[in-house]
């Protein structure tokens, strides 16, 4: 898999310079190459090593220990025949049904034991799989969303009603997820009727290591019931040295696109609300998954290793945000959130495989927007997306950007318990202004607020912690002075509401009359906040964040920037 | 992997017995080097068993080798609820779960209320699917028992708590009770010297949780794991946090650590460390005692997955619910609410629990409920209202109470959650990711844990 986006037909700088980049670029793809066929030689001897003393432990295992591992490889390789099965089933098939019900069957409730006709309802899966060809799996498929129709008429027949209309009011004006479903379904819905087993944690280890140097990889895992999407990306990994704001190198590992080629962090991603969202990742230097931090697919589309897989080839996450609801605390995902690398953890994310993800609300008829301004959820403030801008706390221990890949996952002592930064960043900047190009560290310098009471509408600035140790941030005035300018609307993609009336609606903070204003926020690895900033007056003010000690929490580094306020 | 032995073992002469029961094979035997004897081969004889006194709960102070998740063995001290010695080869050095009811009766008991139904590998059984949402459940209401993991006391409101601490090392050691007392303050047996008994009788303080732990030369004796926690239930109201706040299906309790094992050693080897000048590097991370591959349940020991999916594992059945009303004070029925988690850190590490599927309703911290109006942001910069996280943050000493709603993943399609046959398992992590690894690596072999949304359930009658 190359390491570099595959399109690249817009070159439009000079013939020289370009043949000269070009040039370079084949460079740096055999260095690329050559790094990368050591890495696989060494992680293949550092296997092969593994699987010798592997192989020395076994034998002293009991007998009966031997059979159940035996029967766990014969578990994985079922799986992966799984998955090689719903590889080979035909992709596209108007399966003329767009209503969930077909698709549906819920099964789930059928339970074998009470019905009379087992045959017919438990075992579709078994014979719809291995057929190849369309048309039988279409006849199958629909037989079976017959045999189960009739066993739970009452199912598919709510079906459409999904997850409670209950006492939610509006409609809103995009497609709604209830409305979503037919809209999205016909183009290239697979068939698939029957899942088999989740590759989830089913199987037994004998030892720590085990577990954590045999995950399930998958070279190309289907995606399942693949739908239009409304907005689709592909991502391809990239390792790049980096130059850093304070100069230092170091080699960082991210996700990257067309836009933004071997930068860090990876690719800025925007999505609304109640569309369908596709990303396909094209991991290199080993398997990789992302992770949607935050969002809440199916475990498949979750983008973790041992509940689901790691991807070596391909592999196409799909999700839809789910709609907000005006005055409505149980749904709605707009907000702040961030993506990451899954496997090897500790190091991937450190190394820098990570990037923000912003869900945009659906707008909502009562809640229109006005020029130049967007809502942060869906009844939720407008902001100006002129000034609009996301900042997150990171930090390098250089030590960590020596290793590599599968570091640790042998059992060897790679020091991964030990996090020792040496340089903090402020990753970030405002949204609308993101540089693209290649090789570019995105880093935050300053920032802009809207003064308050005036024609514009307040700046957002959202937050990712994209370190591991907690983070105090504070909003200080030009002498120093704490000011309580910022607003705190959501947390984690959820908005702050007044939930205290059941039955009636939430609404935010703010329109409840107790707007969350404060100069401190303390938050620690992973979270998100989304703050309004109201200002009082022009001038300048500042944003500083420490890094604290995870255990003792005495503040080990600060960084400040200037926000000025016009 | 190098951890080394600390040297009172091979003085002890009980090398076989120790590693064979540890599982850790010869090869482990090599790293044990002699030394000189240390101050406990003088302490004997060493002190019986307590008689057992109606209505008290006995503790013993005792110290001895943990396997952790690498098999390596870490020394430890802890509150136990037996007498064993350095050397034993199955040491007592967590309590039992113990409840002690209004009534006064002190009760082993790994699960509550002691009469409720027990749910089958910690699951609770819905009552029946609910038609008007595919896939989803009513759940009981007031019907199921929680299990509870080892180190913890369940003490009814209006009970009197009475514990006798025998403490059986060579260094005084002291059992206190963080803000268990009348205005909040500490209470505390003071400290007990070797070889000696203490009493600590408290009334039962209100609802909620708290931390009892070992003080001296904090953190070191806490890290070395002598602390544990005391759950306070209103027997009137035994599916609720307390009297009109949260209802839930079942609770699980999640205590975190971090063990230092170089800490370990030397304290082992008769040291004393100033945690000032001997920084900690915490090497293992654990949940409920356990770390990893353990910690998920997937071990070829079926005893310690059964305990982990009944203790820790969170599960249960997708249902429909409204966060704005998790029943309190509601009438009867079906509950249309999740279960409660509480979240304790007797450990060092500040941690950050992450939480895959589903978004969790914070509720409590350090036993003060949080509003469902008029919050504020506090002068530490923490927002003070009942709102929904992935991550929650769990600093040192902490205790946070949240409800995992079970619900329908809200961003999976519609068509992958109709044709849903089988469980789905969401990770729980901390994402503070040092604390994901084991002896500096092994991800994810730390502080690691899954929930699962029950798949289509046969038993539910429809």
């Amino acid at each position: 898999m190359s390491i570099f986006s595959r399109k690249r037909t817009d070159r439009r700088s000079i013939r020289g310079i370009e043949r000269a980049q070009e040039r370079d670029e084949r460079r740096r793809r055999d260095e690329e190459r050559r790094r990368e066929a050591e890495r696989r030689r060494e992680a293949s001897e550092r296997r092969r090593e593994d699987r010798r003393r592997r192989e020395a432990a076994e034998r002293r295992r009991e007998e009966e220990r031997r059979r159940e591992a035996a029967d766990r490889r014969r578990e994985e390789e079922r799986r992966r025949e799984e998955e090689r099965r719903r590889r080979r089933r035909p992709s596209a098939k108007p399966s003329a049904t767009t209503k969930p019900s077909a698709t549906t069957k819920p099964s789930a409730t059928t339970k074998p034991s009470a019905t009379t006709k087992p045959s017919a309802t438990t075992k579709p899966s078994a014979t719809t799989k291995p057929s190849a060809s369309p048309t039988p799996s279409a006849t199958s498929s629909s037989a079976s969303a017959s045999a189960t129709a009739t066993a739970t008429a009452s199912e598919t027949a709510t079906a459409s009603a999904t997850p409670s209309e209950s006492g939610t009011p509006s409609t809103t004006a995009e497609p709604s997820t209830t409305a979503e479903p037919s809209a999205t379904a016909e183009p290239t819905e697979q068939p698939g009727p029957v899942v088999g087993p989740e590759p989830t944690l089913s199987h037994r280890f004998q030892s720590q290591v085990d577990f954590s140097s045999d995950q399930l990889e998958v070279e190309d895992p289907v995606t399942e019931f693949l739908q239009a999407a409304a907005i689709s990306v592909e991502f391809d990994v990239h390792s790049r040295d980096l130059v850093m704001d304070d100069g230092a190198e170091f080699e960082m590992w991210s996700f990257e696109d067309e836009r933004y080629e071997r930068g860090f962090p990876g690719p800025t991603l925007r999505v609304q609300e109640g569309r369908v969202f596709h990303a396909t990742v094209h991991p290199s230097k080993g398997p990789h998954t992302i992770h949607w931090h935050g969002m809440e697919p199916d475990p498949r589309n979750d983008g973790v290793g041992h509940t689901s897989f790691e991807v070596d080839g391909q592999y196409t996450y799909q999700m839809q945000p789910e709609a907000g609801r005006p005055g409505d605390p149980n749904y709605g995902a707009a907000g702040t959130y961030f993506y990451h690398c899954h496997v090897n953890t500790p190091l991937h994310v450190q190394m820098g495989m990570f990037g923000p993800l912003v869900i945009d609300p659906v707008v909502h008829p009562d809640y229109p927007v006005s020029p130049g301004a967007r809502r942060a959820f869906v009844d939720g403030p407008e902001y100006d997306i002129e000034t609009e801008a996301l900042f997150a706390p990171y930090c390098v221990d250089p030590r960590w950007h020596e290793m590599n890949h599968a570091d640790g996952l042998s059992g060897d002592d790679a020091g991964l318990n030990r996090f020792e930064p040496r340089h903090f960043y402020l990753l970030g900047g405002e949204l609308a202004r993101r540089p693209a190009g290649r090789e570019r560290v995105w880093s935050l310098s300053s920032l802009r607020a809207n003064v308050a009471g005036g024609t514009r509408k307040p700046t957002l600035l959202r937050t990712v912690n994209a370190n591991y140790l907690p983070n105090m941030v504070t909003i200080t005035d030009a002498t120093g002075a704490e000011a309580k300018i910022a607003e705190l609307i959501s947390h984690d993609g959820r908005p702050f509401r007044d939930t205290s009336v059941p039955g009636a609606p939430s609404p935010s903070c703010q329109d409840s009359g107790y707007p969350l204003m404060t100069s401190r926020l303390a938050y620690g690895a992973a979270e998100r906040y989304d703050m309004l900033l109201h200002p009082p007056t022009p001038g300048r003010y500042y944003l500083r964040v420490d890094w604290e000690d995870w255990i003792t929490g005495a503040v080990i580094a600060t960084r400040t920037i200037p926000i000025d306020a016009t | 992997m190098a951890e080394q032995l600390p040297p009172e073992i091979l003085a002890r002469g009980d090398l076989l017995k120790l590693g064979a029961a540890a599982g850790l094979g010869f090869a482990a035997l090599p790293l044990i080097q002699p030394s000189a004897p240390s101050q406990r081969a003088a302490r004997t004889p060493i002190p019986l068993a307590l008689a057992a006194l109606p209505g008290v709960l006995d503790v013993y102070i005792n110290e001895g080798y943990l396997k952790m998740v690498d098999d390596t063995l870490v020394y430890h001290r802890g509150f136990g609820s037996r007498p064993t010695d350095v050397d034993d080869p199955d040491p007592s050095l967590t309590m039992d779960p113990t409840v002690i009811t209004a009534t006064g009766d002190v009760v082993p008991s790994r699960t509550y209320p002691l009469d409720a139904a027990v749910p089958p590998r910690g699951t609770p059984e819905p009552l029946r699917a609910d038609e008007a949402n595919p896939g989803q459940y009513f759940i009981r209401r007031n019907y199921w028992a929680s299990y509870f993991p080892q180190r913890t006391i369940i003490a009814e409101l209006g009970s009197e708590i009475r514990l006798r601490i025998q403490n059986r090392l060579s260094k005084p050691h002291t059992l206190t009770v963080f803000g268990a007392g009348p205005d909040g303050g500490d209470l505390t047996t003071g400290a007990i010297a070797p070889d000696s008994v203490a009493t600590l009788d408290f009334p039962c303080p209100p609802p909620g949780t708290y931390i009892f732990a070992d003080p001296t030369n904090a953190p070191v004796e806490r890290v070395l794991g002598l602390f544990g926690v005391l759950v306070v239930m209103d027997p009137e109201h035994q599916w609720d946090i307390a009297e009109d706040r949260a209802t839930f299906e079942r609770q699980w309790l999640w205590i975190t650590h971090a063990v230092e094992s170089r800490w370990a050693s030397m304290e082992a080897s008769g040291q004393t460390v100033n945690p000032a000048t001997t920084r900690a590097v915490p090497r293992y991370f654990t949940l409920n005692g356990r770390s990893g591959f353990e910690s998920l349940g997937i071990t070829f020991d079926d005893a310690v997955n059964l305990a982990t999916e009944e203790e820790t594992l969170i599960s249960g059945y997708p249902r429909q619910l409204d966060v704005r009303q998790f029943g309190e004070g509601a009438e009867a029925g079906t509950l249309r609410g999740g279960q409660l988690v509480r979240l304790v850190n007797p450990g060092i590490v500040f941690h950050q629990m992450h939480f895959h599927g589903n978004h969790v309703w914070t509720v409590r911290r350090n036993g003060v409920d949080w509003p469902r109006h008029e919050g504020y942001v506090d002068s530490d910069g923490h927002v003070v209202l009942q709102q929904w996280e992935d991550v929650v943050e769990l600093e040192t000493m902490d205790r946070k109470d949240i409800i995992i709603p079970i619900k329908r993943p809200p961003d999976a399609i519609d068509p992958v959650w109709f044709a849903r046959t089988t469980d789905w398992v969401y990770p729980m992590h901390c994402h503070a990711e040092p604390s994901q690894t084991a002896a500096g690596g092994m991800y994810p072999g730390g502080l690691v844990a899954h929930w699962t949304l029950k798949g289509p359930n046969p038993g539910a009658t429809p």
